[in-house]
């Protein structure tokens, strides 16, 4: 009978317009929770916060047994996952209504709070993270919804943003589900959907890297089950060194962090941080080989920085003569930007809030924002994975980016503005007008 | 004894070519039997994408008829010599990532379906249950641009394979969610189109650059969105997709002085 009931309900799960009569979440959550409403996918990225249960199709109690006689029809994938998984062999089966409850209408997708329950150290761990603020993988999510960019832009296209956010609220960003295998999170691929692009290329600075080198030939052949301890492996992958020992958090020793600010790499606090790299290290390294290391890093960093305060300096100027165009005030603002409205300015650097200022700015803005957020950050990735070579080629690409962004202050010096409708120019358009009306 | 050996080489050699001379398929004749004995699955290839000129049976199952032709055919390598670019995108996704850790434990004589690999390769969602259809009646997930929208039926069919080991609900809400994340790139490019528009009655000096801008727009951000939402690619649907459209429509507006 309950087979039976089964396959009507999988007859009926064909229409998209079923799901379409779910009432979607009105608010969204965070510093700008009243500004916007989420897309309709939210919920599967941040399900402890967004998750609506599955009401419309099914309800009753259920076993696991009960659960795996209908989804080995209905999800046979997940199934024959989980099967295969530590979850199904233990001596006391992990179960599908361990993780998701047993009411078939009030299912909840298990986010760390459920995973917490059995592994609480791991859980921990990464709760610990926090303190030491962001970058990290335990606020990634807070980040996300906290940022102006994502508050103000259309939600079906920040939506891009979750999926890696989401490793704050998900632990199967890196134990893909069912088979939540420990030795699958060891590997460098585990890390890279979310850590390659421009603004992260961690990908490519560790297979670039002497280390990642060493993977690509004979990764294959390592035992993955061993812990990430001292011996286990000939190289390190990613969770080697930014999760030593396996301790889930990864963020006790950053200290250049995203890579988006200069820091003091010497402050009391970083000095500590540095000491727990030198320990990592020194699993393979003489010290001093390490401490060579990071001063080279060091030393990279500021050669940067250098570079990027004198493009900001020529691109203060330029707002200082009033030369951007638009000018700050002809642009559309930040719905929620109450101190833009009174005083509107062009943003430059990481203080004045460039990270979200990355739309409707001129073209010379833009420009800035990628030297800085993008050939910047791949020449501080390529050093601080040992790939030299990639830095010194981003550096190089930095300065060439840096003589173009002169050449156009010195173009915009010397064109006159004309008499352009701007208003219509930079306020008006379809997708302009979407996104101030769609947030 | 050392002549022996060698004529016992010789005779090996010789019998090893000259079977597998014997099972190697001619030119065009795969259809002599196939067309017949798998006559859907013919039609099906007929109609599809892959029916090109420089194309055939052994583009994607080799020529040796060794009983490991469709296992061959299962592997993402085998598609990825040609869709490069869409591979770049797949295999930096989740599905890829799994795919490419799992290769060694999958097994290829597995047809494609029933969630028989740990994460679908290329040919599971793009030939699932092994429809040869390529690219005409099922996918590619979303339409190209300027084709038309998928019919019912093909938003129907488009969901199919994730349905394997995905909920239906989220199957859907993540099609749709796609289909809104795409179709706010297009409001981009129109708004772009717009500009282009006022450039050449304006700015006609500037109009070889703004053309070239518009175009990357098109051509390469928009099908960068297109790929990270259909491989579920977070790169491809950001970095390399919507503020990398952003960027453009802001650098035509400023040819605008």
């Amino acid at each position: 009978m309950r087979l039976a009931i089964t396959l009507l309900v999988t007859c009926l799960l064909g229409s998209p317009l079923l799901w379409a009569a779910l009432a979607l979440p009105q608010q969204g959550v965070g510093e700008f929770a009243d500004q916007w409403q989420p897309d309709a996918m939210h919920e599967y990225w941040d399900p402890e916060t967004m998750h609506r249960p599955e009401k419309e199709r099914m309800s009753g109690v259920y076993t696991a047994d009960d659960c795996l006689a209908c989804h080995k029809a209905l999800t046979p994938g997940i199934v024959k996952d989980w099967q295969a998984s530590r979850h199904a062999q233990a001596a006391q089966p992990v179960g599908c209504p361990a993780c998701h409850g047993d009411d078939h209408q009030n299912l909840s997708l298990p986010g760390p709070q459920i995973c917490g329950g059995c592994h609480p150290q791991r859980v921990a761990e990464m709760e610990e993270e926090k303190k030491y603020g962001f970058p990290s993988h335990a606020l990634a999510m807070q980040r996300a919804v906290d940022s102006k960019h994502f508050a103000d832009k259309p939600k079906a296209e920040v939506t891009a943003c979750l999926q890696c956010h989401s490793v704050a609220s998900k632990c199967d960003s890196c134990h893909t589900r069912h088979r939540f295998d420990a030795a699958e999170a060891r590997r460098p691929e585990a890390c890279i959907t979310c850590h390659s692009g421009p603004p992260h290329p961690d990908d490519q600075a560790y297979a670039a890297s002497a280390h990642g080198r060493l993977y690509q030939q004979e990764g294959q052949r390592w035992d993955w089950r061993q812990p990430l301890r001292k011996g286990n492996y000939p190289a390190p992958s990613c969770a080697y060194c930014h999760m030593k020992d396996g301790k889930h958090q990864v963020a006790d020793k950053a200290v250049w962090k995203f890579g988006i600010r200069e820091v003091n790499p010497h402050s009391a606090e970083n000095a500590i941080k540095r000491k727990r790299w030198l320990a990592t290290c020194a699993d393979c390294h003489p010290e001093e080989v390490a401490r060579d290391f990071f001063r080279n890093l060091d030393a990279e960093r500021q050669s940067a920085w250098q570079k990027l305060y004198a493009v900001e300096r020529l691109l203060k100027g330029l707002r200082g003569d009033g030369l951007f165009t638009p000018a700050a005030k002809e642009r559309p603002p930040y719905p929620m930007d109450w101190l833009g409205k009174w005083w509107p300015r062009e943003r430059i650097g990481f203080y004045e809030g460039q990270a979200s200022a990355f739309y409707n700015v001129s073209a010379i803005e833009r420009d800035y924002f990628e030297l800085w957020y993008f050939t910047n950050l791949a020449a501080y990735k390529g050093m601080a994975h040992g790939a030299s070579e990639m830095s010194q080629k981003r550096h190089q690409q930095m300065e060439r980016e840096a003589a173009a962004i002169a050449a156009q202050a010195e173009q915009l010096r010397l064109t006159p503005k004309k008499v352009h409708d701007r208003p219509s120019l930079w306020q008006q358009g379809e997708y302009t007008e979407y996104n101030r009306d769609h947030q | 004894m050392n002549g022996w050996r060698w004529v016992m080489l010789l005779w090996l050699a010789l019998l090893s070519s000259s079977s597998a001379w014997a099972t190697e398929p001619a030119t065009t004749d795969c259809g002599d039997c196939h067309r017949e004995r798998d006559h859907t699955l013919w039609q099906a290839w007929q109609q599809s994408a892959h029916n090109l000129p420089d194309l055939d049976c052994r583009s994607c199952h080799g020529n040796s008829h060794n009983g490991q032709m469709a296992a061959r055919a299962r592997r993402d390598a085998t598609c990825t010599t040609c869709h490069q670019r869409q591979a770049s995108s797949y295999l930096l996704s989740k599905h890829g990532v799994i795919a490419t850790l799992a290769e060694p434990e999958n097994r290829y004589d597995q047809p494609l379906a029933d969630g028989n690999y740990r994460a679908p390769g290329c040919a599971y969602c793009h030939m699932h249950r092994g429809n040869h259809q390529t690219g005409r009646e099922i996918l590619p997930l979303l339409p190209r641009e300027g084709c038309a929208e998928p019919t019912a039926n093909q938003a129907e069919r488009r969901e199919e394979p994730c349905r394997d080991c995905h909920s239906p609900r989220l199957v859907t809400t993540w099609f749709q969610s796609g289909d809104r994340m795409v179709e706010i790139g297009r409001m981009k490019l129109r708004e772009g189109a717009e500009v282009v528009a006022r450039i050449a009655t304006s700015e006609p000096a500037a109009m070889p650059q703004a053309r070239a801008l518009w175009q990357q727009m098109r051509d390469q951000h928009l099908a960068n969105v297109r790929l990270g939402v259909g491989h579920q690619s977070p790169d491809d649907q950001w970095w390399h997709g919507h503020p990398a459209l952003d960027g453009d429509l802001l650098r035509l507006k400023s040819l605008l002085r």
